[in-house]
């Protein structure tokens, strides 16, 4: 089944065309890697699949599960199972982190048509999923992300998309700032989460994250194109070669 | 009686005189009236616009119509008429109703010896000295001379000498009143002894469909080693026909190593200007002013406040948040004043504004006026919009914008709340600025 379709997708921000044709399918069950260039729209891309308002659509389709995910507000694409795991959290001050969740873990259900969460399953199931990512309880209960570390914030992305058991997946530059041993519990989490009937796409900028998240495919955006397709095997080229290789295959 | 014309002013000064006049014949049951007090009014009359203190807060359009006092007995209450207005907490009750003290609906918990409430009349004649200190600490303008001149009513509570409240106090300012336009003038004395401790909570509650103009006077005093918390809770519902004015005086003396913690949230009201103006005149005493407001459709909230650091080794700590919606005004004005012989005073001040419409207004002046040399003192003020980057984070978890909007304004604004003690206190608080927030 095709969870996201892309279709020569044109994207402007600020009225500078950023996204210039980009076409992707993703299947259930599958892990995606986009990598690429400073620059060449990967965030970009990773913001327009969420619903960012700031970007200008010009030209092809977005489709989710065989319908318009681009006609959807931000908060009904994330009711109907798309997740981005953000490449810079937001510090809430006076929103808890336990608070937060319960709010959109409901407001979830009730676009499902499901009754609120009864109060005690909803801390089970937390504590259940802290353990995925090695989390501290005591993050829960402070303002969402204030004063977290780098790599506390990641986790805590990490720990929501556990929480909310997304279809469709996005982490955008989630490995950037984090040391090995938090990009290893990350890591861990995502192959946790992964099954059948999800799909992951994983933005990223080094080759490292995907010795620990191994993707089926690798695509190389550069320009606001992919430029290239293939599988794990692309990313070590581009490990080896760099980002150079890619552009004089662009130009050819 | 003759036709009068001329300027509000001139207006208001002479309606007040009838007022004044009707209220001589009555004198008796009133805790005081003083001519002289009346005189001064009447040389001064209201602030207006022109005056730097009441620059951006026009009274004028209050002070038009014609007010009445109200008669003692013309409304009749019973404690269901109460319900939503009470807290869920046991408590000292004691209910003003138009001004006058009730004593069918106020309460003094017996097992609590500690706290001693009694008409301000039968203190008047004890406590000169020290009302006279107090008003020395407010502005001397027209709205203090006019409550000085008579009032209605009043209250002082006294927590004794080194006992800790069992129960908080809570006062309640009601007004109802279907037939005229009220003029009220309370004056309420609230001394806590030596090394005593007490929590107070004052409401501010209107269900007349007739306009109130009302005109308060708090005075606050902590004697030595005294804990005193203080809330204000204005909840002043103004329909079209029934504008609710209140004027806000309190002043607070704080003597050597007490403390104020002192709340005023400023929810509903068409026109509420206060002013709060501390005292720290004992060493090492501490004063911590928190203030939310929320104006909106045409309403106006003023607050005036005033950290006066007159010895040295005090601790001042001052935090202000509003959010402003639709045609609706705010003011802040505070002033930090460290006198020459107030070394090592710590001193900071904050005022945060969330404008929600394009039309909303804000005026925020910090003062700080500074006489000593040795000090550590801070001020800021910031107005803006809600976070976008916040409201799309929420957004993208799956939560509505409606309901990230408000997420977003209650922890914006229970930030104000987040240090009050007791749980059901402050739940109780949050309902509140929940409810105005909606």
């Amino acid at each position: 089944m095709n969870i996201l379709e892309i279709k020569n997708l044109h994207a402007k921000v600020e009225g500078k065309e950023i996204l210039k044709g980009l076409s992707l399918t993703v299947k259930a069950g599958e892990v995606h890697a986009i990598m690429g260039p400073n620059g060449s729209g990967k965030s970009t891309l990773a913001s327009i699949l969420a619903g960012r308002s700031d970007y200008e659509i010009t030209d092809g389709s977005v489709l989710y599960k065989g319908s318009d995910l681009l006609a959807l507000a931000p908060e009904e694409r994330a009711q109907q199972g798309v997740f981005l795991a953000f490449q810079y959290p937001v510090e809430i001050p006076g929103i808890s982190t336990t608070n937060f969740l319960k709010t959109a873990v409901n407001e979830i259900r009730k676009a499902k048509g499901l009754e609120p969460m009864e109060a005690k399953n909803f801390l089970s199931m937390m504590k259940e999923k802290m353990k995925i990512v090695e989390m501290d309880s005591k993050l829960t209960s402070r303002s969402l992300n204030e004063g977290f570390s780098g790599g506390e914030k990641k986790r805590n992305e990490i720990f929501q998309m556990a929480m909310l058991e997304p279809s469709l997946a996005i982490l955008d530059e989630t490995d950037s700032g984090l040391d090995i041993d938090a990009l290893r519990i990350v890591a861990n989490g995502v192959n946790q989460l992964k099954n059948a009937d999800n799909a992951f796409i994983v933005i990223t900028h080094y080759q490292r994250l995907l010795d620990y998240i191994v993707p089926d495919y690798v695509h190389v955006l550069s320009n606001g194109r992919i430029v290239k397709s293939g599988t794990k095997a692309l990313a070590l080229e581009l490990e080896a070669k760099g980002y150079d290789w890619i552009k004089d295959l662009e130009t050819a | 009686m003759s036709i009068i014309t001329g300027s509000t002013q001139q207006l208001f000064i002479e309606q007040m005189n009838l007022l004044f006049h009707e209220i001589k014949l009555n004198k008796d049951q009133l805790p005081y009236i003083s001519e002289e007090a009346f005189e001064r009014f009447c040389q001064s009359g209201f602030p207006t616009v022109r005056n730097e203190e009441w620059k951006y807060t026009n009274t004028e359009p209050f002070l038009k119509r014609s007010y009445s006092i109200p008669d003692r007995d013309n409304v009749q209450l019973n404690n269901d008429d109460l319900s939503g207005l009470l807290t869920t907490f046991q408590c000292h009750r004691v209910v003003f109703l138009n001004g006058y003290f009730q004593s069918q609906l106020s309460v003094i918990l017996e097992d609590d010896s500690s706290v001693e409430i009694t008409a301000i009349k039968d203190c008047l004649s004890l406590y000169t000295d020290m009302i006279k200190t107090a008003d020395e600490i407010l502005p001397k303008d027209g709205w203090k001379y006019l409550n000085d001149a008579f009032i209605l009513d009043g209250t002082c509570i006294r927590i004794k000498k080194n006992n800790v409240a069992k129960y908080p106090v809570h006062i309640i300012h009601l007004t109802d009143q279907n037939e005229q336009a009220l003029f009220i003038q309370n004056k309420n004395l609230i001394i806590v002894e030596q090394g005593a401790q007490a929590t107070c909570i004052e409401s501010f509650y209107s269900t007349a469909l007739k306009p109130v103009l009302s005109n308060h006077i708090l005075h606050l005093n902590i004697a030595d080693d005294g804990h005193l918390t203080w809330f204000k809770l204005q909840q002043l519902q103004d329909r079209a026909d029934g504008q609710q004015t209140l004027i806000n005086y309190t002043s607070a003396s704080l003597h050597k190593q007490s403390r104020l913690n002192i709340y005023t949230l400023a929810l509903n009201g068409s026109l509420i200007r206060n002013n709060l103006h501390i005292k720290l005149c004992g060493a090492n005493s501490e004063a911590r002013l928190n203030g939310f407001y929320a104006p909106s459709d045409k309403q106006l909230i003023d607050n005036h406040t005033l950290v006066d650091h007159a010895v040295p080794n005090c601790y001042s700590n001052e935090l202000y948040k509003g959010i402003i919606n639709d045609n609706a005004k705010a003011v802040f004005n505070g002033k930090i004043l460290v006198r020459k012989d107030a070394q090592k005073t710590n001193a900071f001040q904050s005022n945060k504004n969330i404008l929600l419409s394009d039309n909303a207004i804000v005026y925020t002046k910090p003062q700080l006026e500074i006489f000593a040399d040795d000090v550590k003192c801070s001020h800021g003020a910031t107005s803006g919009q809600l976070d976008d980057e916040s409201l799309f984070y929420l957004q993208a978890r799956g939560i509505s914008k409606r309901e990230a909007y408000k997420m977003l304004m209650l922890a914006f604004a229970e930030d104000i709340t987040a240090d009050i003690q007791s749980d059901e206190l402050r739940n109780w608080l949050n309902r509140c600025i929940e409810e105005k927030i909606q």
